[in-house]
């Protein structure tokens, strides 16, 4: 019976085995799911059926208790992981064979680890977990019609074919249809949400993908479930270890991140859950609030080993001071005045609102309740929209001054607010500052078990923030100085990509610099890096890729395949991004780079370093956490070279120190001045002895050192041992001639110098003959083995990075070298001297920026080795240089990070070709836009807008409804703007008058009477007769903007009725302003009146006494007009029988206040007669209207010629508006307030509205019209078609990216490169790319057809500048082309691609070797490109040419490997 | 039209004559290919012939004065080349571009891809690390194949993929055979082959709707080729009684590949998007709500009124295709429109006589 028994189960197991190899071949682990349910399906199908015909039910009993038993055994197949068992192994095995049992356990293993099968569990528990709907379906691949289903799960309507026992039945499974609803999710989404949930570098461990059950969940449901979709504390509990442990670990252990599927690890489990953090962080906060008690410990220790960190730093437990990473202290100022910009904003808001709420009893009369509480609303909104249409100005203002107002550094909040959770969800800012606390050193390890990358070396603080920060998969913004160690960041990530088996890039300013850091990445690295440049591409599949920015660029443009696989992209001194020239292409690449890239930015210290972390953030939607520190592993001081002595202006982190300043201004006079310096000073002119013309007779002499200074400098610094030194000079032939004054020094020991020259020997190997004989190595050979190296552009590229290497290796003991040496690679001297600190930068001379002196003294310092960095700066004139500049420069803050971002051909182009991004797009994310796009977004404006335009619409409605209250107004709307015409006709002219001052020639002088019209909140009058009581004069305004606003007694429309508590509660009286007062029963007003509200002036014009109405003084000091006796009354009626001359005669504002005495009568009779006049005048305009006043007449002394000309047309067209304005029927309408009021409050609305989505759209981009017209051109010349789409010359635009496109494509249709042979075009092509000024004529000894060509080049690019400038751009047409044309090197190239060796086509030109070189290394990429090109248009000729072209330019010493790449 | 059949060319038709290729008279492009004369028949070197039998309307003359250098090269490559023609070996129009002059094939049934194309194609095969994209549309076409490397697409969820070999076996659960999917030109090799990728998450899969297969040519660049075409064009004018689900805008989406494959599928309503909790503070990120709305769409039962007008614009394409007009969203809206006016059943539209007098107006 077992035997027979033994047979059958071989067979069957066979049958699955074989079943199982097929699953496992096809789906290996993170196999295709469907298919292995499929397969799981059928296996359960197989082995019933097989049960069913051929063994007793008991026997397939048996199996199943055979399937159920856990396995004992660990060999996991195909790198599957065994979940931990609960050791409560079945010990009654030994019943069968020991073949079946490893048969059964072999499958077992196989089974549960496909997830099959869990391992301890029935097969009724198999079914127990939630089955995405999907599985009912059977796949269309599928030949089976049944499928097999746990019968509790059955779906509604499935058919059961037949019931198999054991809660087994099988169904059709055409009855289950897809319209089970969503509940349960359909198969992609399952892969897919594993996908993410394994792969998602949130989490930053890579998890193996176990499909299938798992056991955990199994039990959870068991145990009744209520864990619902979410992960219990358990699962939390077995996640977080499994974080905590190495995947690999995690793996052979078999601890595993368990979730239900369909479960994002998002919502339940964070990064708190998995590492403890929220808790940690609360306790190191609460420790940190009482931490002016607490000293641990343990922290002393820490401080100690950093001595800067002491002086400055917090002794608490918190060793992650403020201070300490930001010295420049900007936390402070920001949230300062973030704070109180924002308290002032919502005090105004909310004095407009309160402004709001009890005007409306005003003006109860002409409005019924209903209408003053919507009006409310409408007015509200207004002045919101109007509030914030305020503020993108101030903001914007705000944030060039400092940083962003609105960046809460969560750093200084209250404790509270760092609940990081919520905090996540309320978020204003990205760029987040906040550290993660650690206490000891130990936490570091304790919260980074499994580094991806361990450094011999305790890391810095800062170092470890970076690197916590990258664990978790999060942006870094990290600005040190140079030599603080950021590339332990950057190392980092790359060991963190290699983990997780994606890519980092790595990403540097110039290609220098990517040469150095790939050899030193391979060093660290091994074979897994590789390195693209434009000439270059050595190991493209490499985890780590190391590239410029440019060829990031066009990576992105192409959408290359790399892209999707790179988790890092490192971002090597950022600050690059101001370079005018090529700073956009930083730009650029942020923001087309996929959103689930991390970002890692190294750079300098700069001020602005959060805003700038704020837009990447804002671009990437993701939090940038910001590190910065000012702290130096080894600190400088800084001195003045004079008389050969140092004298220490700057030490470590005290203070500039004027005294040593002063003692080397002293040494460097005269003995003789030193005297007489001396007598000056006794006789009391303390302080600087710097006559100004002695300062400027000395500069040169600064500037110039000459060879007995340098060289008794070179002794000094030998003599201190302050070697290796590297002397900065800011031109390349400053430094070779430095470099040769020193010809007599030999710094270097016999023994060095035979490792130099063995060095030199090898690196002279790599060239030809020929090129080992050039003027320039032997001479750079012959100095480095002194121990003196020169690095400048104008080396070769090979001798320059000789140097480099040799100047690593501590061989060079004098470096010479231009400030590229700065830039990048860790190559730190123990001293650094600056030749001068005058540079030019392109366009001028001037004195070097604080950031640029920083990263070049920088270099001084050698970390481990010395304990003092020296910085040296020579002063070789009679004066040291200017104090004030010397100590900005030394302490001043660095260069801001700005935005260059422009606009170019290429961009526009390649955005066009595709469809998912869009130039306007680009505009709107680039970092020049980020302060208004925010402020946009910040104001809510599109909140408001949307509210605008609905109440907009309801507004329209309802005016539409009442149109028949409007009796005899019907043209109301017509007429609205006509008299809106007339006022900004009006104010046009008015406001153009008062420019010279005074009355406006006697258009506005008191005692004219005007007509205004206005709509205030509280009052509104239209055409509203008023006499000048005060004449234009300018204030200046909150806003500070400055109007010219005159006074004016304003007669108020019929009707109006004042609320008398009101004007006394405002203790006002006549004399004030917004005054109300009663007179002939009516009620007029003085006020302040823009020009704009006046609606015309008239012609008539009457005597007043002004100080009637209105006092000057009134307003600043109210206590004078407390003198009046009459002050309280409440109106004009009891005090009419007074003097009655008074008011008439007095005249003018100059005469002093207090001069004149008007008694009340007086007072009311003038307030009479005033008041009939505008009562006159208002009955005068509703009938014939007022005449109006020639202003021509007024304005006479102020126009001449054209403007007169137009003044007066202006005045005529005035004047026909008025006409129109009184021919509307409801001009005369006795209730025409209201209704001006209504449409004057929905016009407004509609112009706000409008402003706001101008706002919103992409019109209001800076860049637009640039797009604009730069589109316009592109149309012009053919490039793209009026759709937009690119046609066939933009696309061979596209291809190149080396130089201005546009003429290398015009060039291409005009078929100039078809008719020149491959060696004039390469000559031709280099005068695109060579960038130094050259003023060279064409040789006569080149062809005829290259001069011509060359010509026809030079007129192409004319008229491309042309074009360019007809489409309103700025661009001079000569000098487009002079600037993208330099034909400097259009014979040596030429000659060299016909073969003449390197060193005589050196003597053809000045121009130095090394950028021979690199002009003709670009060449060939761009012979590259134009060869794209040819294959685009389709002209196999032009493609044969470019690529002999290529050939021709391609040997020697040109293209002579990097000494760091092989 | 005048202009279009004087540039029309056939294969071995002259399209200019020069004495040289260098003599910068023009510039070989697509379609054509040069034929150096052997014996100098004509004198008059400068000139230039036209086409073919054709007339004067249409003249690429030659303009070889003017250049100081020309004197000087016609001495120099007299020695190297004789007399040139510039024939077209294709049955085209004739684009000319400064001095470049390329035959575009009016043969549509031959896709030529560009950078930058959208493409609609059906998956036939998975190995390599690719998909094997077949992008044949029409029915007589030549086969063409796409590759769609692993590494161009975008992983569900907008993840980055890990460089493993487990997601290499992991494949089919992307794309499967018969699968249909659209995605982006990302480069043409220089034998042809086009190389794909989904740059976007708007590239993808495409389910739940209907493929339609055009020949390329009727398919014309354009700035958006995910067109949509708005519910308000089906509605008959005052007839309001057409209920739309509330839940759907009604809106249709037309992807519109350029080898020739339309797609037609309902829009994803916007309400969606609400409730899939767009909440843009959120830590879910934008690529996964993309991801699950899609798979909502995929798994969410079309309306049978959407279904109709689906069906309509499908017909409406077809109604193009038959009478070989352009296709973009304005002739579809309005054949569809047309055909609403008529009242036209869906079926019935293309029936040949409907499909003459549906696309009349469209055609004019």
């Amino acid at each position: 019976m077992t035997c027979r028994f033994v047979n059958h189960y071989q067979l069957i197991f066979e049958c699955i085995k074989q079943h199982l190899d097929k699953i496992i071949s096809q789906s290996v682990i993170g196999g295709h799911r469907q298919k292995k349910r499929e397969d799981e399906g059928k296996q359960q199908n197989s082995m019933a059926s097989i049960s069913h015909q051929e063994l007793p039910q008991a026997k397939l009993q048996t199996l199943n208790e055979l399937l159920q038993k856990p396995s004992n055994s660990r060999d996991v197949p195909l790198g599957v992981t065994m979940p931990d068992d609960d050791g409560s192994a079945d010990k009654t095995n030994t019943r069968t064979q020991t073949d079946i049992k490893e048969a059964i356990q072999s499958i077992q293993d196989a089974l549960s680890s496909l997830g099959v099968l869990p391992p301890n569990s029935t097969t009724q528990t198999v079914w127990k977990r939630s089955i995405p709907f999907s599985l009912y379906q059977s796949p269309k691949t599928s030949q089976s019609l049944t499928t097999l289903m746990p019968l509790d799960r059955l779906p509604p309507n499935a058919k059961i074919y037949r019931n198999l026992g054991d809660g087994l039945v099988e169904v059709w499974t055409h009855s289950l249809s897809v319209e089970r609803g969503d509940t349960s999710r359909p198969l992609q989404g399952n892969l897919s949400s594993k996908l993410v949930e394994y792969t998602r570098g949130t989490m930053g461990v890579r998890r193996p993908f176990r499909p299938g059950g798992m056991d955990d969940e199994v039990d959870e449901d068991k145990d009744g479930g209520g864990v619902g979709d979410y992960l219990s504390e358990e699962a939390i509990k077995r996640a977080r270890d499994g974080l905590t442990k190495d995947t690999k670990e995690a793996w052979m252990d078999g601890t595993l991140i368990t979730a239900p599927p369909g479960v994002s690890f998002e919502v339940g489990l964070s990064y708190e859950d998995v590492f403890g953090v929220s808790d940690g962080e609360d306790v190191a906060r609460r420790k940190r609030d009482d931490a002016a008690e607490i000293v641990a410990d343990d922290t002393l220790n820490h401080d100690t080993r950093n001595p800067t960190l002491l002086g400055g730093s917090f002794p608490g437990s918190q060793t992650f001071d403020k201070r300490y990473f930001d010295d420049d202290s900007l936390f402070g100022d920001s949230s300062d005045d973030s704070s109180s910009d924002e308290d002032e904003e919502s005090v105004e808001g909310d004095g407009g609102s309160a402004d709001v709420g009890d005007q409306p009893s005003h003006v109860s009369t002409t409005k019924d309740n209903n209408d003053s509480a919507e009006l409310d609303d409408v007015d509200e909104l207004l002045s919101d929209i109007h509030d914030t249409l305020q503020s993108p100005f101030n903001q914007s203002r705000k944030t060039l001054d400092s940083t962003s107002p609105l960046i809460h550094p969560p750093i200084k909040t209250e404790r509270g607010d760092i609940n990081s959770k919520k905090d996540l969800a309320a978020r204003k800012s990205w760029a987040v500052t906040e550290y993660i606390p650690i206490t000891a050193t130990t936490d570091f390890h304790t919260l980074l078990p499994n580094p991806a990358l361990t450094f011999p070396f305790e890391l810095d603080d800062f170092q470890k923030q970076a690197v916590l920060r990258l664990e978790r998969s999060e942006c870094v913004f990290l600005a040190a100085h140079t030599s603080a160690g950021k590339t332990v960041c950057a190392e980092y990530a790359i060991a963190l990509a290699m983990k997780h088996c994606t890519r980092a890039i790595y990403t540097s300013p110039i290609k220098a610099l990517s040469n150095q850091k790939y050899r030193d990445f391979k060093n660290k690295f091994g074979d897994d890096v590789g390195l693209i440049t434009g000439d270059m591409q050595i190991g493209a599949d490499g985890s780590c890729l190391v590239m410029t920015t440019e060829i990031l660029r066009s990576m992105l443009y192409r959408g290359a395949d790399v892209i999707r696989d790179i988790e890092w992209v490192i971002f090597d001194e950022v600050h690059y991004i101001n370079d005018s020239e090529r700073g956009v292409v930083w730009e650029e690449v942020i923001i087309m780079l996929p959103d689930y890239v991390n970002l890692i930015f190294l750079s300098a210290t700069t001020p602005n370093t959060i805003e700038f972390s704020e837009w990447i953030g804002r671009t990437k939607r993701k939090p940038v956490h910001v590190i910065r520190t000012g702290y130096r592993p080894v600190p400088l001081s800084h001195n003045l070279w004079a008389g050969l002595k140092l004298h220490s202006i700057l030490e470590g982190r005290d203070g500039f120190n004027p005294k040593g300043y002063a003692e080397a201004s002293k040494s460097l006079l005269p003995s003789s001045a030193v005297k007489a310096a001396e007598e000056k000073a006794k006789g009391g002119a303390k302080g600087k002895p710097t006559p100004v013309p002695v300062k400027h007779a000395g500069r040169p002499g600064q500037q110039q050192g000459t060879k007995q200074d340098w060289l008794s400098l070179a002794r000094y610094l030998e003599r201190e041992g302050l070697m290796p030194t590297v002397v900065f000079s800011f031109s390349k032939k400053k430094c070779e001639e430095i470099a040769n004054m020193l010809r007599s020094l030999d710094l270097n020991t016999a023994a060095e110098r035979n490792l130099v020259q063995s060095f030199t020997i090898q690196t002279v190997a790599r060239l030809s003959p020929a090129d080992g004989k050039l003027p320039q190595v032997i001479a750079t050979c012959e100095m480095v083995k002194r121990g003196i190296g020169v690095h400048h552009g104008g080396l070769l590229p090979i001798l320059k990075e000789m140097v480099e290497i040799l100047f690593s290796r501590n061989l060079i003991k004098v470096l010479f070298a231009t400030e590229t040496f700065a830039m990048g690679v860790n190559m730190p001297a123990r001293s650094v001297v600056f030749n001068a600190i005058r540079k030019h930068d392109g366009v001028q001379f001037r004195e070097l920026q604080p950031g640029e002196y920083t990263q070049m003294a920088g270099r001084a310092g050698r970390r481990g080795l010395d304990k003092v960095g020296t910085v040296i700066i020579c002063c070789f004139g009679s004066q040291p240089p200017d104090q004030v500049i010397l100590r900005n420069m030394l302490t001043g803050s660095s260069t801001k990070l700005q935005s260059q971002f422009r606009l170019t051909f290429t961009m526009i182009l390649n955005l066009l070709r595709v469809e998912d991004m869009s130039v306007e797009g680009m505009i709107k994310r680039s970092f020049s836009e980020f302060a208004t796009q925010r402020a946009l977004t910040t104001n809510e404006y599109p909140k408001l807008l949307t509210r605008g335009s609905k109440t907009l619409l309801k507004l329209d409605e309802e005016f539409q409804k009442d149109a028949d209250t409007r009796v005899g107004a019907e043209d109301i709307e017509d007429y609205y703007f006509a008299s809106k015409d007339v006022l900004s006709a009006n104010n046009d002219l008015l406001s153009y008058m008062t420019t010279s001052g005074g009355t406006a020639g006697g258009a506005l002088a008191t005692g004219r009477i005007v007509l205004l019209t206005a709509n205030r909140k509280q009052i509104q009058y239209v055409r509203a007769p008023a006499i000048v009581v005060r004449a234009p004069l300018v204030v200046a305004t909150k806003s500070g903007s400055s109007e010219p606003t005159i006074i004016c007694m304003v007669l108020l429309p019929e009707g109006f009725t004042s609320s008398e508590e009101d004007t006394q509660s405002k203790k006002l009286k006549l004399g004030d302003l917004n005054f109300i007062g009663r007179s002939s029963d009516r009620s007029f007003i003085v006020q302040e009146v823009k020009l704009s509200e006046i609606y015309l002036v008239a012609s008539v014009k009457i005597k007043v006494d002004s100080k009637i109405f209105f006092q000057e003084g009134v307003k600043k000091a109210p206590a004078m007009t407390t003198s009046n006796p009459f002050a309280g009354a409440k109106t004009m009626k009891g005090r009419q029988d007074d003097d009655f001359f008074g008011g008439v005669t007095a005249r003018g504002m100059n005469a002093p206040s207090t001069s004149k005495v008007t008694t009340v009568s007086q007072e009311d009779q003038v307030v009479n007669e005033v008041m009939s006049h505008l009562i006159k005048t208002e009955a005068a305009e509703k009938q014939a209207g007022v005449e109006i006043l020639d202003l021509r007449d007024c304005a006479k002394n102020m126009r001449q010629g054209s403007s007169e000309v137009e003044f007066r047309q202006a005045v005529d067209q005035m004047e026909r508006r008025v006409m129109t304005v009184r021919s509307y029927q409801c001009h005369n309408h006795p209730n025409l307030e209201k209704h001006y009021a209504t449409v004057d409050r929905k016009e407004t609305l509609r112009s706000r509205v409008m402003t706001l989505r101008h706002l919103l759209s992409n019109e209001s981009l800076q860049l637009f019209p640039d797009f604009l017209q730069r589109k316009a051109l592109l149309t012009e010349l053919g490039y793209i078609d009026e759709n937009d789409t690119v046609c066939l010359k933009g696309r061979v635009a596209c291809e190149v990216n080396t130089c201005e496109s546009l003429i290398v494509t015009e060039m291409v249709f005009e078929g100039m490169l078809n008719e020149l042979e491959p060696t004039e075009i390469v000559a031709l092509l280099s005068a695109l790319l060579f960038q130094e000024k050259s003023d060279e004529d064409l040789d006569s000894e080149l062809p005829q057809r290259l001069v011509s060509s060359c010509e026809r080049m030079r007129g192409i690019a004319i008229y491309l500048g042309e074009k360019q400038k007809g489409c309103g751009l700025p661009v001079d047409p000569l000098e487009f082309a002079a600037t993208s044309l330099k034909m400097g090197l259009v014979h040596v190239v030429y000659e060299w691609a016909c073969g003449v060796p390197f060193s005589s086509i050196c003597e053809l030109t000045d121009v130095q070797e090394g950028s021979i070189v690199r002009c003709i290394t670009r060449l060939d990429e761009l012979c590259r490109e134009v060869r794209n090109c040819s294959r685009v248009v389709g002209n196999p000729t032009l493609y044969r040419k470019m690529e002999a072209a290529s050939e021709a330019i391609k040997r020697d010493i040109v293209f002579a490997s990097s000494l760091y790449v092989a | 039209m005048e202009s279009i059949i004087h540039n029309f060319v056939l294969p071995g038709q002259v399209l200019a004559t020069s004495n040289s290729e260098t003599d910068g008279g023009f510039l070989r492009g697509h379609g054509t290919y040069i034929e150096i004369v052997q014996d100098k028949e004509s004198d008059n070197r400068h000139a230039t012939k036209a086409w073919g039998n054709d007339q004067s309307n249409y003249n690429v003359v030659m303009q070889t004065d003017g250049d100081d250098a020309s004197n000087q090269e016609d001495d120099n490559d007299t020695l190297k080349t004789g007399p040139q023609r510039l024939i077209a070996s294709l049955a085209g129009t004739v684009q000319r571009v400064n001095k470049l002059i390329s035959v575009i094939p009016t043969s549509s049934s031959v896709y030529t891809g560009q950078v930058g194309d959208l493409i609609i194609g059906r998956i036939i095969g998975v190995g390599g690390s690719r998909w094997k994209v077949s992008l044949t549309c029409s029915h007589n076409g030549s086969t063409r194949e796409g590759q769609l490397p692993l590494s161009g697409v975008n992983l569900p969820g907008g993840v980055q993929r890990i460089r493993t070999s487990e997601d290499v076996l992991a494949m089919r659960s992307l794309y499967k055979e018969g699968d249909l999917v659209s995605c982006e030109v990302q480069n043409v090799q220089r034998d042809g082959t086009l190389i794909l990728h989904t740059r976007s998450l708007r590239y993808g899969k495409l389910e739940n709707g209907v493929l339609t297969t055009v020949p390329p040519g009727l398919v014309g660049r354009r700035k958006n080729h995910f067109c949509t075409i708005e519910g308000k064009v089906f509605e008959k004018e005052g007839a309001n009684d057409m209920q739309i689900d509330d839940e759907e805008g009604g809106d249709v989406d037309v992807y519109l590949g350029l080898n020739g494959g339309i797609w037609i599928q309902r829009k994803i309503p916007s309400e969606w998007e609400n409730t899939q909790g767009m909440d843009r503070d959120s830590r879910v990120p934008l690529a996964e709500t993309l991801q699950k709305l899609r798979q909502r769409h995929a798994s969410t039962r079309v309306s049978t009124l959407m279904r109709e007008r689906i069906a309509r614009v499908r017909n409406a394409v077809e109604c193009l295709r038959l009478v070989q007009y352009q296709i973009c969203p304005e002739s579809i809206e309005s054949v569809v429109r047309a055909s609403l006016m008529a009242d036209v059943r869906v079926g019935h539209m293309i029936c040949p006589e409907w499909v003459v007098q549906l696309t009349e107006g469209t055609r004019q």
